[in-house]
């Protein structure tokens, strides 16, 4: 048996999927009844919200860090749009989750402009920044409601 | 608006000075730099000169996506820009940042990184074959 404690959990970086620091491990959630621990609470920091994540979705437990096995879907907003000709559309305002997936984003021109919908199926490339498959002209747009 | 005199018409073209200084996005969406100059032989645009990070980098024209006035984007994401990367081992151990990329020949293939934790520690070479994770940071498939 390898027993840790909670000492070398609390305030290492918790590490995503794609080798991101996402932020500080804040606290170990411990569900009562059963005496488990359920999760960990990340402190994102300045001005993001906390980020719950569910035991199943820690990878393991490292020396200096914890690994996450998937990337918080959260982290697309505030991201750069761009069509797929490399023009610069907008920036990712909100996201619309699937089942397992996201379905779809909502991408704002600037900061008083209205949010217009783009489907995952336009989507290329999520990564440093969002890429599409098609060119700014064929995006096709709807208000958000 | 300049004169304009072609036997054809020359629609949907920009100027290569709109592009100078204007971001040079990998096939993720990692700005990589900026574009510094083009390559020019035999009439044709044989390359980007993108300033990034991690010094000047020529791109061949093959590895270019998409040209617009506002971005050029590429197939690939170049090796080069991995340095200044974290490298964390399996174990979740902070091994050190990227110093230098070594590759198999000018192509974008990596041959190892050399990691170090800081300017004057030791290096360690890590070959290609022990990384796991090679996106926002580094995550390795073995402890060291």
């Amino acid at each position: 048996m390898e027993v840790i404690t909670s000492d070398d959990i609390l305030g290492k970086d918790a590490i995503d999927a794609e080798g991101q620091i996402i932020g500080v491990v804040q606290q170990l959630r411990i569900d009562k009844p059963s005496k488990k621990i359920i999760g960990i609470l990340i402190d994102q920091g300045f001005m993001k919200p906390d980020l719950f994540v569910g035991i199943d979705a820690v990878k393991n437990f490292g020396v200096d860090s914890v690994f996450l096995k998937r990337s918080p879907s959260s982290k697309i907003k505030g991201l750069e749009v761009y069509d797929s000709d490399g023009k610069k559309i907008g920036v990712v305002h909100d996201i619309i989750k699937g089942k397992s997936n996201i379905s779809a984003i909502f991408v704002k021109q600037g900061p008083v402009s209205k949010p217009f919908k783009i489907k995952a199926k336009h989507i290329k490339t999520i990564g440093f920044s969002v890429i599409l498959k098609i060119p700014q002209s064929r995006v096709e747009t709807t208000s958000q409601k | 608006m300049a004169n304009v005199i072609s036997d054809n018409a020359l629609e949907n073209h920009f100027r290569l000075s709109e592009v100078l200084g204007k971001k040079v996005l990998a096939d993720n969406g990692e700005v990589i730099g900026s574009v510094k100059d083009f390559a020019v032989a035999k009439d044709k645009i044989v390359g980007v000169y993108c300033s990034s990070s991690a010094g000047e980098v020529l791109i061949a024209r093959s590895f270019v996506r998409t040209f617009d006035s506002d971005s050029i984007i590429l197939k690939i994401s170049p090796v080069t820009s991995l340095v200044g990367k974290l490298v964390f081992d399996r174990d979740g151990e902070r091994i050190g940042k990227v110093s230098e990329v070594v590759r198999a020949g000018n192509g974008n293939q990596i041959k190892e990184i050399v990691v170090r934790k800081s300017p004057i520690s030791k290096q360690v070479r890590v070959s290609k074959k022990d990384i796991d994770v090679m996106d926002k940071n580094i995550i390795l498939n073995k402890v060291l």
